[in-house]
Order: C-alpha cells, then sequence, then structure tokens
C-alpha cells in the first residue's frame, strides 16, 4: 500500500518532466519588446567579472605572448586566478571556461613557467582532468622536486583518484616545506583513508591544539579544519558538524565547506539547518539537491519544486556531454527521480575518475538500487584492499553477501 | 607566500559546480530557409558592453542600444553552408525570448537556399572567449529533423541528408521489420494468439482453409488496431506515457495465453487481437517516436514503419502457422505441450509486467 501514492508521485513527475523537457527543446515564442527601462538580466559577481576580463577581441590573445614582458604575463595569470578564485565561491562552469580559453590562447603548452603549469594544474583539476593535471604538475617537479604547491596539489588529486600510496608519498615530502599542521593534515587524510580514521583523527586533533593557537594563516587553518571534519564524517563521530563550522566561518565563500556542512547536517536529521545552508545557493546543484532532500518532510510542496528543476538540469547536462556534473547528476537520478540504474550509470563513470568516500558511498547505493551485487561486490573488494571504513558506508546487501563477500 | 595561500584553497576537489553554463540555441529550418540564434544576455554581455551606466542591470534600451554591434558579431560567427557553398543570411530586427526563465536575445534570419541536402552549420560565437561554451542546434528539413551539440572541438555540423525519400521509405521499413522481430512482446502475443489454431487443426471436420481464415481473421484485426493507434500517436493526435503502454503490453501477453489455455474462450481472441492491437500500437508509436524526433515526412516515415511492422508480423505468422499445421498430431499426442507453451507465455508476459512497472 506504501508504495502506490509514491508510484503515483513517481509517475507524474515522470509526465511532467517529459512535458518540460518537450517544450523546452520547441523553438521558444518571441516575446514584445518591453518598455526601454526594464530590467532584463541582472549581473552576478561573475558576469561582472566575465565581462572586466573579456578579451576586447580574438585578436588580443596573441598580444600578450608576442610581448610577453613579464608584468602583463602577471596580469593575465592574475586574471586567470580570480576567474578560478570566484569559480570555487560560486560553482558557475563560465568562469572556467574563460579561464581555459585565456590559457590556451596567452601561453604555450608545455611551458617551462612553473607559475603557468601550477594554473593549469589548477584548472585542469578544476574540470576534472586529472591525468593531464598531474602530468603537469610532474613537469613542475622535475625541475622544482621541492615545490610545496605542486606536491600539495599532487597529494590532494592523488587521494582523490584513491591512490593512497602516491599521495602519502608527496605528504611525506610536504615536510619540512609547509607548516607541520598543513603537512600533519595532508599524512593524516591518507592515513584516514587507508584504515586507520581513528588514529588519523586523534593526531591532527592534538596537533591542531598545539599548533593553530601560533597560527596566523587561516587558510592552513582552514585546511587542517576541513580534514578534521572529514574524517570525523568518516568516524561518524559527532564533532564533525564542529568541525564544519569553524571551517565555514574562516571560510564562509568556500563552497567545497558548505556543501560538506550541509551534508553532515542532512546526516545528523537537521533538515532546517540543510535548507539555511543551501538558502541564495540555488545554481549549484550539490546544495539543491541536499535541500530538495531535506524539504521532503518539511514542505514536500517545495521539496517538488526543486526535483523538478533538478531533474531539467540533469537533462540539459546530459544533453550539454556535461562530465563536471557526473556525481550531482548520479546523485539527483537516484534519491530524487528513482532511476537507479541511470544512476548506477553515472556513479561508475564519476567512480573511475574519482574515489573520494562520497564517490564510492554513491556507487555503492546505487549498485544496490539497481540490484548489481556486481559492482557492490567489486567496490566493496576496493575498500577491503585498502581496509577503507566509513560511517555512512551501507551495509551489504543481501545479494553481494551471497556472492564472494 | 600569498600565491601559496591562494592555491591552497584550491587543494579540494570541487564538486560544487552550477548549473550555469554558456548556451546558445541555433534553430534551423532548411525547409522554408528560416533560423534563430538565441544567446543568453548574460553571454552577450561577455561580447559587448551592455550595462553602460554600470549600475549592475541590464536594461531593454541598452540591449537596443548594441543590437548593430550585436547582430555584426553574430553575422561573423555564424556560417550556414549549402553545397559547399555559403548561403546568405537576411537577418532580422532581434527579440527578446525566453529559456526557461532567463531572457536571451534571439537573432532571426532567412537564407536563400534552397537546396535540399549538403548542409552544413559553421560555429564560433564564443569559444575565443569560453572554452566550454556549447550551442545546442535543432534543425529539420522537408523529411526530417534532428539534435545536435555544436562545441569547440567540435564547431563545425553537417545535417545529415534525408532528402531521398525512397531512401527515407526504405530505412523507416526496416526500422519497422527489425522492430516487430526483435520485439519479443509483440511476437509472443502473436503466438499466443495462434495457439489455439493447433487445436483447430485436429478437430474433427476442421480443414486448412478453416484454420487460415481464423489466422487472417485475428491477424488482420490485430493490423487495423495497431496501425491506427500507431498514426493516432505518431501523428500526436493521442499520446500516452511510454511506461503505461509497456505495462499493458506486457499484460497482453499473459491475457493472451490464458486466452489460449481456455477452449471456451477461443472465441474472444478477436476481440483481444484488437483490444490489445490498440495498446501495441501506441507502443510501436514509442519506438517511431525515438527514431525521429521530429517527423517532417510524417506520411512516409509512418507508412514505411508500419508496412515494415506488417512484413515482420507475416514473417512471424508465416514461420508460427506451417509449424503448428506439420507438428499438430505431434502435439495432440503430447497433450500437456500446448497447455505447457501457453502458461510459459502467461509466465513471460507477468515477468515483463513486473520488470517494467
Amino acid at each position: 500500500m506504501k508504495t502506490k501514492p509514491l508510484s503515483i508521485i513517481f509517475f507524474s513527475s515522470g509526465v511532467l518532466l517529459s512535458v518540460a523537457i518537450t517544450a523546452r527543446a520547441e523553438l521558444p515564442p518571441l516575446l514584445p519588446d518591453p518598455a526601454p527601462s526594464h530590467v532584463v538580466y541582472r549581473l552576478s559577481a561573475a558576469d561582472k567579472l566575465l565581462a572586466a576580463l573579456a578579451p576586447a577581441d580574438a585578436g588580443e590573445h596573441s598580444k600578450v605572448q608576442k610581448r610577453a614582458p613579464n608584468d602583463e604575463q602577471d596580469a593575465v595569470l592574475t586574471s586567470i586566478r580570480s576567474l578560478l578564485q570566484l569559480a570555487r565561491e560560486t560553482g558557475d562552469q563560465r568562469l572556467l571556461g574563460q579561464a581555459l580559453s585565456r590559457l590556451d590562447a596567452d601561453f604555450p603548452n608545455p611551458t617551462a613557467n612553473a607559475d603557468i603549469s601550477l594554473l593549469r594544474a589548477d584548472l585542469y583539476q578544476a574540470l576534472h582532468r586529472f591525468q593531464p593535471a598531474i602530468a603537469e604538475l610532474q613537469r613542475v617537479l622535475q625541475r622544482q622536486p621541492e615545490n610545496p604547491q605542486a606536491l600539495l596539489m599532487l597529494a590532494s588529486l592523488q587521494l582523490v583518484r584513491g591512490d593512497y600510496e602516491s599521495a602519502q608519498i608527496a605528504c611525506k615530502q610536504l615536510l619540512g616545506l609547509v607548516p607541520p599542521l598543513l603537512s600533519g593534515s595532508c599524512g593524516s587524510i591518507v592515513l584516514a583513508r587507508q584504515g586507520g580514521p581513528q588514529k588519523a583523527y586523534e593526531l591532527l586533533e592534538r596537533l591542531y591544539e598545539q599548533t593553530s593557537p601560533s597560527i596566523s594563516d587561516s587558510n592552513v587553518l582552514h585546511y587542517a579544519q576541513v580534514s578534521l571534519a572529514e574524517i570525523a564524517d568518516q568516524l561518524g563521530n559527532t564533532s564533525a558538524r564542529d568541525w564544519w563550522y569553524l571551517a565555514l566561518q574562516s571560510q564562509p565563500r568556500d563552497l567545497y565547506t558548505r556543501i560538506g556542512a550541509a551534508r553532515n547536517a542532512l546526516y545528523r536529521g537537521d533538515p532546517n539547518e540543510v535548507i539555511r545552508l543551501s538558502e541564495g545557493f540555488d545554481d549549484v546543484d550539490a546544495l539543491q539537491l541536499l535541500r530538495a532532500q531535506a524539504l521532503q518532510n518539511v514542505d514536500p510542496a517545495a521539496a517538488g519544486a526543486v526535483r523538478e528543476k533538478l531533474a531539467l538540469r540533469v537533462q540539459l547536462a546530459r544533453e550539454r556531454g556535461d562530465t563536471l556534473h557526473a556525481r550531482d547528476q548520479a546523485a539527483i537520478l537516484l534519491d530524487l527521480l528513482q532511476q537507479p540504474a541511470d544512476a548506477l550509470a553515472l556513479a561508475q563513470q564519476n567512480w573511475s575518475l574519482q574515489r573520494e568516500p562520497e564517490d564510492t558511498l554513491l556507487l555503492l547505493r546505487a549498485a544496490i538500487a539497481a540490484g548489481r551485487a556486481d559492482v557492490e561486490v567489486e567496490t566493496r573488494r576496493w575498500l577491503a584492499q585498502r581496509h577503507q571504513s566509513h560511517a555512512r558506508y551501507p551495509q551489504p546487501s543481501s545479494d553481494a553477501r551471497e556472492g564472494t563477500l | 607566500m600569498k600565491r601559496f595561500c591562494f592555491l591552497l584553497l584550491l587543494v579540494f576537489t570541487c564538486n560544487a559546480w552550477a548549473h550555469q553554463t554558456s548556451d546558445s540555441f541555433l534553430y534551423l529550418d532548411t525547409a522554408n530557409g528560416t533560423g534563430r540564434l538565441d544567446l543568453a544576455i548574460a553571454d552577450l554581455h561577455r561580447i559587448v558592453t551592455l550595462d553602460a551606466d554600470n549600475d549592475g542591470q541590464i536594461r531593454w534600451q541598452e540591449v537596443q542600444e548594441q543590437g548593430s554591434h550585436m547582430q555584426s558579431y553574430v553575422q561573423q560567427h555564424l556560417q550556414v553552408d549549402a553545397e559547399a557553398e555559403p548561403c546568405s543570411l537576411e537577418w532580422q530586427t532581434p527579440a527578446l525570448t525566453l529559456h526557461g526563465a532567463r531572457h536571451h536575445l534571439a537573432f532571426p534570419f532567412k537564407t536563400q537556399c534552397v537546396s535540399q541536402s549538403g548542409w552544413q552549420l559553421r560555429y564560433d560565437v564564443l569559444f575565443d572567449r569560453d572554452a566550454l561554451h556549447r550551442a545546442f542546434v535543432r534543425w529539420q528539413n522537408a523529411n526530417d529533423g534532428g539534435l545536435a551539440v555544436l562545441s569547440k572541438d567540435s564547431s563545425t555540423y553537417t545535417l545529415p541528408d534525408t532528402s531521398n525519400a525512397w531512401d527515407l521509405f526504405q530505412d523507416y521499413f526496416h526500422q519497422g521489420v527489425a522492430h516487430l522481430l526483435i520485439g519479443y512482446d509483440h511476437i509472443l502475443f502473436l503466438i499466443a494468439l495462434l495457439l489455439p489454431v493447433a487445436t483447430r487443426l485436429v478437430a474433427p471436420g476442421a480443414t486448412l482453409r478453416s484454420a487460415l481464415i481464423d489466422t487472417l481473421g485475428i491477424v488482420t484485426l490485430f493490423t487495423l488496431a495497431h496501425s491506427l493507434t500507431l498514426a493516432l500517436s505518431a501523428l500526436a493526435v493521442v499520446q500516452l506515457p511510454a511506461t503505461l503502454i509497456e505495462v499493458l503490453i506486457a499484460l497482453s501477453v499473459s491475457g493472451a495465453g490464458v486466452v489460449a489455455l481456455v477452449p471456451a474462450w477461443h472465441s474472444y481472441r478477436h476481440l483481444l487481437a484488437f483490444g490489445f492491437g490498440l495498446v501495441h500500437g501506441f507502443g510501436f508509436a514509442n519506438v517511431l517516436a525515438e527514431l525521429a524526433p521530429s517527423l517532417t515526412h510524417q506520411v512516409i516515415s509512418l507508412a514505411a514503419f508500419n508496412l515494415g511492422v506488417e512484413a515482420g508480423q507475416a514473417l512471424v505468422v508465416g514461420m508460427v502457422l506451417p509449424l503448428l499445421y506439420w507438428g499438430r498430431h505431434t502435439l495432440q499426442r503430447f497433450s500437456w505441450s500446448l497447455p505447457g507453451g501457453a502458461w510459459s507465455i502467461v509466465a513471460c508476459g507477468l515477468l515483463w509486467t513486473w520488470q517494467r512497472w
């Protein structure tokens, strides 16, 4: 009896979605001219930066490369960094697109300039082009083996890819090159992913208590706070909430931290907090997904509106061939649209690129929902080889238990 | 150190990408020689400064003041070719339109090119500014229509050549045959309806002629019914959700199996063939819709697809009927064989119903 209303809701959503998608594909009508003073668009911070840093014409790109005076080169690099920084804060992909265009047009590839290489690696990382990013960092490290930025980014990338041995090597190389809290955070998170989350948490917490009062750099503190929050989440420790809030206090505009805090709030059963954290972030899919889940019991009508909006975005992203959204798309398909088979395909595509606990959790849930014990067994085998545990990883399904587990 | 701190901000791999992307929409109807390029106001602001008073808001007047600049940019970055020759485009006054809740400026154009084939689009709007920009193309010609996505790495698109009506007919005919032959549910439904023919063939006084007439009646009713709903659905007169249709088709298989099991109900097969034939027609229409989202040459496509389905159906009947005829005595000897077959069909239908629900 329980499934009947649900089936009706999903069926109705499907019909509405089909109608909406069909409507979008049609030629929309031309509108009558509005009044001259009618506002047709309000510029966001991203719009303003994009326009300010756009080349005046197509020929301008080549100027930098031809003249290449250091200060002009620095100015372009600063522009690209600004685009990337705002992309981190707003999630606006157009900023990445413009950064990529400028970088490709203005600077040779490959380059001997470490600054350009690091920026290119960072942009590739943001675009989830992990292999080219790693290749770029390795080029820097060949010339400057102790470049702390390259080592830190390499450790981060290898961690995301699930290559913990390489991440550990990079973290160890950071010792003595960066503040101990930074190298300690790097090493701790790698240890946590390889079977030692409790030990990693205790070590990093102690290091934080000992060193944080003397650290003035908020970025170093923020990195440690997020690392502690993630390890606490992995352990299912209630202190995760405090670490996420501390991190959010020090970097309130960082979306990664906001999403982490909102996810933590959802899992500890505080939907109102999720709604507060996602307020005003209508364009950020990951936050909107969490918002829709939080609204389900609080305001089902509002949850339905968010669900429809996200369903259309998934469709558009798939038509676009957008791979940046694979995790979000998979989660939306699984948790909101009840399409486990499609969700699993995207979760697998995502997992082939990145293997953070959230990616693995999503893959396991999608495999279980889709009844694909083979995928579940394979994923759990990968986890077992690395002794990785997480408080939110689901119990093995009965099919997987009957299999090789 | 400052730069180092900046990079430190970026070590977490961001999974927080928003749906804010740079997308345009390009429509081209080669049959009428018309087209339209819709660009987001936000994207146009990256090309030409639209916020003249720098108040963070773009007003319609500010857009109009830059109309000629924008049109000039668009003209330089979009080319339409036919038969390897550039088409002269006659641009009309831009107007506002909406995609979702966002205002776009539509640049309508006309072309004098009248070629039925060899159409190509060359598009490089914004690619120098945004390597992730995409153009969603929706094209239509006299026979067909379709969608494409253009990007920096794939900025040219050649429209498929569907000008030859005979090629189009053949293509859809083959699709119709193929769909019937790989559509196990349709085949099983037909077989279930034909199973009682074997019983009829061994009955005292039965003739092959009467069995053939019986089969012909069932197949004709099934054909009439599914042709009717296929046409109604393909022409968008009546449309039903695909999931519902798929479930009903699966149920029809079980229903036909049950009727085959009960000799007293065999006379209902004609009613069943017509009733569920209507449902199967919607199923065929869903396949046809997937093959061609927009059917300008609907009569040819529809007729060819339907004829293909009939040909496939005739092939199945042509294979099943002789087998039932030649094997009728064997089937009579093994009395469990016909009910066993019918029960298997019922089970298959129920399994599909469960899977499709």
